[in-house]
């Protein structure tokens, strides 16, 4: 995992990017910057700890894909590898709760590309709402790009949503180059 | 007079296939599987009855659809059989034309196209 | 439907989408929650197979029943192709007993739940009755939505009720999607192929 560290906030930030993770126990700041992918923000609060991800599903699942889609198996795994850090730190499934967020969309992407920035908010839901993990905030969708930092000891996570045309392109357009798949 | 044969291990699919049909007028028999279908089939033979049509589903425990109609069709080229199933796949509906099927025709059936199918096959 | 994994025991889950069926003869879980609509657990007592299916039938009813009813063909349907997938892995209809929960009456919904939810309950009795498969569970009704946990090679079922949050949950909207399609195309019925 590439981790970029900065003060900017006064706290030492980690970077995360799509296909990483990262949680954490200490006063620090986790970030990362969605297009059309989701990050699922865990937090306990009685041991404190945070943990983020950045994921996204190329395109929609299907009875046919489920058993031989890499990438698609990629996304669910981020969130089942993501809650089973949090038990390996010493988190309790039932204290842990949930923020999602990203799943954003802007038209020239939705031209482009096959995938459906809500069938990834989508499996994340469905999953935390199997595994019974609360979720207290989600802000998904809309023509946005979206920057999230964690606060790791207090979990609380801000949310800059950005509709800036030259922002989103530019987060776009790197998330088609490192994700998209082909199916 | 001869009677239609109405194979489908799911009784609700028997009756409802035997209400839909039974307006033509000929006697209905069912049976559970492609090799109930055999036995009834050869049993009504030997009394003397005719066989008009067969309607059978594809997936059926013991013996299937397409394993009857190969079985069948050795000893019976000209009665007309029609597969009804939920089956949609083009590689199974060409098994069951080259295993020589009259028609293949996919669940939920509407009545009015099940009468004109079994119309057409009959006469 | 998704394919993911047990965090208790490491087990295969499949999460079911609203409309989805599945059948696995080797251990593993099998799970969805469920509102309005009706989740079957089948289970072949013999050769332990099982499968779920989450369907609903899109209407009421008419009095001659199921036999000769356009919308209780769509759900006689859903039920033959969790069926055919459990006859595929060896199963036989003769062995199979149900579970059955759901078709929940609660809030939310432009459609008449009250009218949904009788409409399921009289084809489930209907059907199962027809089919013979002796039905061991059934929880249906209530205003709650149900989570179900089906272990399809012994045939049990987890069952927990969550009566809180319809409105953010996930499958709920799923659920409505579902149905406001299956509603709207109750009318859709399969092709006729005839060779020559």
């Amino acid at each position: 995992m590439y981790l970029k560290e900065t003060r900017r906030y006064g706290k030492p930030v980690k970077i995360i990017h799509a296909g990483e993770f990262y949680t954490s126990g200490n006063d620090e700041l986790i970030q990362t910057l969605l297009g059309s992918c989701v990050a699922v923000c865990l937090y306990d609060p009685v041991r404190r700890i945070s943990g983020m991800n950045h994921f996204m599903l190329p395109g929609r699942i299907s009875r046919v894909d489920i058993f031989n889609d890499r990438s698609a198996r990629y996304g669910i795994t981020a969130i089942n590898t993501l809650i089973e850090a949090m038990l390996g730190m010493g988190s309790e499934k039932k204290s842990i709760v949930a923020k999602v967020f990203g799943g954003g969309s802007v038209i020239e992407y939705r031209q482009r590309a096959k995938s459906i920035p809500e069938d990834n908010v989508r499996v994340a839901r469905v999953m935390l709402e199997m595994a019974d993990i609360q979720m207290l905030e989600i802000d998904t969708g809309g023509a946005y790009s979206r920057k999230i930092v964690m606060d790791v000891l207090s979990g609380e996570v801000y949310c800059k949503k950005s509709a800036s045309e030259k922002i989103a392109a530019r987060v776009f357009s790197r998330q088609l180059g490192r994700d998209i798949v082909e199916v | 007079m001869s009677y239609i044969l109405v194979v489908d291990d799911s009784p609700t699919i028997r009756t409802s296939v035997e209400f839909t049909i039974k307006e033509f007028g000929f006697p209905i028999k069912q049976a559970e599987n492609g090799a109930e279908a055999l036995d009834t089939i050869n049993e009504f033979k030997g009394k003397g009855e005719d066989l008009a049509l067969v309607v059978i589903d594809v997936n059926m425990p013991v013996m299937d659809g397409i394993s009857f109609l190969k079985e069948f069709k050795k000893t019976d080229r000209f009665t007309p059989v029609l597969i009804l199933t939920t089956e949609s796949e083009g590689a199974k509906i060409k098994e069951g034309k080259d295993a020589g099927a009259a028609g293949w025709m996919i669940k939920p059936f509407k009545p009015e196209n099940l009468k004109d199918v079994v119309m057409k096959l009959i006469q | 439907m998704i394919k993911t994994k047990d965090m208790k025991t490491g087990r295969d889950l499949f999460i079911l989408y609203p409309g989805d069926y599945y059948a696995s003869a080797i251990q593993c879980f099998i799970g969805s929650v469920t509102g309005s609509c009706v989740i079957v657990c089948l289970y072949d007592t013999i050769r332990r197979i099982g499968g779920m299916g989450f369907l609903i039938v899109p209407g009421a009813i008419g009095t001659e029943g199921i036999y000769r009813d356009q919308i209780a063909a769509q759900g006689i349907n859903q039920m033959e192709l969790l069926l055919g997938e459990l006859v595929k892995l060896g199963a036989d209809r003769k062995n199979l007993t149900a579970k059955i929960f759901g078709a929940a009456t609660f809030r939310e919904s432009r459609l008449s739940r009250e009218f949904i939810s009788t409409s399921q309950l009289r084809f489930i009795d209907q059907y199962f009755k027809s089919e013979k498969i002796p039905v061991y569970v059934d929880d249906l009704g209530g205003d709650y939505r149900r989570k179900i946990y089906f272990s399809p090679t012994d045939g049990k079922v987890y069952r927990k009720v969550l009566s809180n949050n319809d409105e953010s949950s996930e499958f709920i909207k799923m659920e409505l999607e579902f149905i406001n399609r299956i509603f709207r195309n109750k009318d859709t019925f399969g092709d006729v192929i005839l060779f020559e």
